[in-house]
């Protein structure tokens, strides 16, 4: 069986749309599937994530009531190698979770900013005290004996500066509410979350957090008997959904991911290309640009410096291999969650494996991995989510977007 | 004989007309066959023209009128091959003129072709160029934008900072007026106070050389002669006239005190006169005393002036600083309250709070969810609150 995909939204990747302070009601929206009411009822900007807009005779975007601030809900995913934002004003970015501040006084001129961001900070690594703040899931050092530490500190501080960041890039009103949802790592500690709240109520009106798992299903609406799975660059993260708050005992957590197959792919092209010169960083470009596991395939060929010259290497197979390693323990991973769940349900749960995070992007792994849980547990299905990189930021805006107001309220 | 003229002549004239070519360039062109006629076939040809256009028109000729009418119409067809030969040439140059004329027209199309390629491909660059500049230009607008989301925001904090600073001035101006007025008013007072003593210590002057005048005479010992030559000031009374203490009078007591009592130690009786040299005595160091102590009061009084003055100075430039960064404060305050707040985010969809429609699929299980973690981020909060005890 081919795996689906699902669709989040059809809304186009970068669906921004145009400022308009116009306080004219009643714009059409671009927003699809569930979305209700006719085009005159419907909002001025198109939903991310599949936010429904209000139908007639309820309370939002009414002309009559419309007010000069309005609320904008924010999602946010904090991601170890990406945090992506998705907002109630059409909004949706994404940046690489590194944050830079400049080495010292010479450097901050040249650059002249206080903090750098994402490829920008990237590039400018070599002037820059050079953060990235998260670590299998979390925020380094935020636990353990160095959490008192300036090290500790110091990514606590990135961490939020991150979360301001991507905020930012949600480019809300000055004058609106804002209402925010982070998915956290489901092994989130309390200082982890503490700092996440701290940094975003810095920016935000009323701030919540919710388990990054939930929030995937939550905004594709498939909260009973699934399990997803969260591929991340720190760590993978199965969650099965029975209808409720997943429990300790319904998660999983593994440390491998988009990280691990990087240092795995490293090691098989040293081999493989005895004499190149490369570093983790053009690994990883190699990586997101060939990514693939099933076995056929156009042959990789890739330039990498031998002594000075440029010299081209076939690596299909070892990027094919590392890029399977992560097969088996997802798989058994989903062996142990399926096998400790209701007898009565778990070919239900074999049957709804919905896959996520930016790990999932790897060609074929979808079908791969549900030929693995063929063989292993008899059964299965994978289902791909659409927009891998902005799941989990469209389920938290629409978790956001359904708390009730009053509960926005008490958590101001 | 005409005959033989009107032949030669049609002879030379067609040979003068005629267009020569080989047998070779002739099939080269394609041509397989070529009607040949010959001059006397040709005269023969035109003498029956002739005579059968007479005959015609019923116009019998005899030898002689039919020699001068060959020879009338040899010059007439002389002149119709002239006028042919003109139309020929005509025809040559009008097909020279049309050959160039296609020539031209060839080029200008050939030019026109390959303006059509210059073109469409400048249009291509142009058309490249400006999709680079479009996206240079959205960079910069991003770039743009990026500043003046950034001037905004220092703008405002630069305002919040002017507004706090001049609330900072104001107390300070408030404060340091208050001050300058209770130092006024404290100067003012000790102005009075001066000009009170001094005119006390102009009253006892006056009274206190009214006594050296009345001692001098009633006694001229050395003492009081001792106490003459010292000057007395006006202002060496000031202690005098200060009822609170009283200075001159207890000195002049304690003194004689102190020789009554060394009188009663040694049991000596003291005379009159001795007595009187005493208090003259006693008037001359009190009045020593009190010189040297109004010196003293008024070296010191004259320094606290001057001091005090010199502070006024100080607030009063202070307070006119402060006064001029009043000022610019306010303008430049002004300045920012008059410029547009520009918020270039983009609205929210929603001008109101939303929450779960109760119409949505699965309404009851999803507002449980949303329940659990609305309690859950509660749990946290007030884990946080307490110190985060647990950490976990």
């Amino acid at each position: 069986m081919t795996p689906e995909t699902m669709s989040e939204s059809s809304i186009p990747e970068e669906n921004r749309t145009p400022r308009n302070n116009s306080p004219e009601p009643a714009p059409k929206t671009q927003a699809s599937g569930s979305s209700g009411g006719s085009p005159e009822q419907q909002p001025r900007f198109a939903t991310t994530g599949g936010v429904t807009p209000s139908k007639p005779g309820q309370k939002a975007d009414d002309p009559s009531t419309e007010s000069e601030s309005g609320v904008l809900y924010l999602g946010i995913d904090l991601g170890t190698s990406r945090t992506a934002i998705a907002g109630s004003n059409g909004g949706r970015s994404s940046v690489p979770s590194v944050v830079g501040y400049p080495k010292d006084v010479v450097a901050k001129k040249l650059l002249g900013r206080d903090i750098l961001f994402g490829d920008d900070a990237f590039k400018k690594r070599l002037s820059l005290d050079f953060y990235r703040p998260l670590e299998h899931g979390v925020i380094k050092y935020s636990d353990g004996d160095d959490k008192a530490s300036e090290k500790a500190e110091n990514n606590r501080r990135a961490a939020a500066d991150l979360v301001q960041e991507a905020i930012r890039m949600a480019n809300p009103r000055s004058d609106e509410l804002i209402y925010a949802v982070i998915g956290c790592p489901a092994q989130a500690s309390l200082t982890n979350q503490k700092a996440l709240i701290d940094a975003a109520k810095a920016v935000v009106d009323s701030v919540m957090i919710c388990s990054e798992p939930f929030a995937v299903a939550y905004g594709l609406n498939r909260l009973d008997d699934v399990l997803v799975i969260d591929i991340g660059a720190g760590t993978t993260d199965l969650c099965r959904m029975k209808g409720t708050l997943p429990d300790a005992e319904d998660q999983l957590t593994l440390n491998l991911g988009g990280d691990s197959i990087d240092n795995l792919l490293t090691e098989l092209i040293k081999k493989k290309c005895p004499g190149s010169q490369f570093t983790i960083n053009m690994v990883k470009e190699i990586k997101e640009r060939h990514s693939f596991v099933n076995q056929s395939q156009d042959p990789i060929k890739v330039e990498l410096p031998v002594e000075g010259k440029p010299t081209l290497f076939e690596i299909t197979d070892e990027v094919r291999e590392a890029c399977r390693s992560i097969i088996p323990p997802i798989v058994d991973a989903i062996r142990k969650l399926i096998s400790t769940f209701d007898p009565e349900f778990q070919t239900v749960l074999k049957n709804n494996v919905l896959l996520g995070g930016g790990g999932s992007q790897i060609k074929g792994l979808a079908t791969a991995l549900q030929n693995e849980m063929i063989e292993k547990l008899g059964e299965g299905t994978v289902v791909a989510v659409e927009e891998p990189v902005y799941a989990g930021a469209n389920g938290a805006l629409q978790v956001a977007h359904d708390m009730p107001p009053s509960y926005w309220e008490k958590m101001k | 004989m005409m005959r033989n003229s009107l032949a030669s002549t049609l002879l030379r004239l067609v040979r003068e007309r005629a267009q020569g070519a080989s047998l070779k360039t002739l099939r080269k062109e394609g041509v397989e066959k070529v009607t040949v006629l010959d001059a006397a076939k040709l005269q023969e040809l035109v003498e029956q023209a002739v005579q059968q256009t007479l005959l015609k028109r019923g116009i019998e000729l005899g030898d002689g009128e039919r020699d001068a009418f060959l020879a009338e119409a040899a010059e007439k067809v002389k002149d119709l091959m002239h006028e042919r030969d003109s139309y020929k040439e005509r025809t040559q140059s009008l097909t020279e003129e049309k050959h160039n004329l296609a020539e031209r027209l060839a080029q200008e199309e050939q030019t026109q072709e390959s303006l059509k390629h210059e073109i469409e491909h400048r249009d291509q660059t142009l058309q490249a160029e400006r999709q680079s500049h479009t996206e240079s230009l959205q960079k910069e607008r991003q770039v743009f934008e990026a500043k003046i989301s950034e001037v905004t925001e220092a703008l405002d904090h630069e305002r919040i900072k002017l507004a706090s600073q001049i609330d900072v001035l104001k107390r300070d101006l408030e404060s340091t007026r208050d001050e300058l007025v209770s130092q006024r008013a404290s100067q003012a007072d000790r102005q009075e106070r001066e000009i009170e003593l001094e005119q006390q210590v102009e009253l006892l002057a006056k009274s206190n050389a009214e006594n050296a005048a009345a001692t001098a005479q009633s006694a001229s010992s050395p003492l009081a002669e001792a106490t003459d030559s010292t000057p007395v000031a006006d202002e060496e009374a000031d202690y005098l006239s200060d009822p609170a203490t009283d200075l001159p009078q207890r000195l002049r007591e304690a003194i004689l005190e102190l020789i009554q009592a060394r009188a009663d130690r040694q049991d000596t009786q003291l005379s009159e006169e001795f007595l009187g040299d005493m208090n003259s005595l006693a008037d001359g160091i009190v009045n020593i005393s009190v010189g040297i102590l109004n010196d003293l009061r008024r070296h010191a009084l004259s320094q606290a002036r001057s001091a005090q003055k010199k502070r006024i100075e100080n607030l009063e430039r202070r307070l006119d600083k402060l006064k001029g960064n009043l000022v610019t404060a306010e303008g430049l305050l002004e300045a920012a309250q008059s410029q547009p707040l520009d918020d270039s985010g983009v609205p929210s969809m929603y001008r109101s709070a939303q929450g779960l429609k109760g119409d949505e699929q699965g309404y009851e299980s999803k507002k449980k969810l949303l329940e659990e973690v609305f309690n859950q981020n509660v749990l946290l909060r007030g884990l946080i609150q307490e110190g985060g005890a647990s950490d976990t």
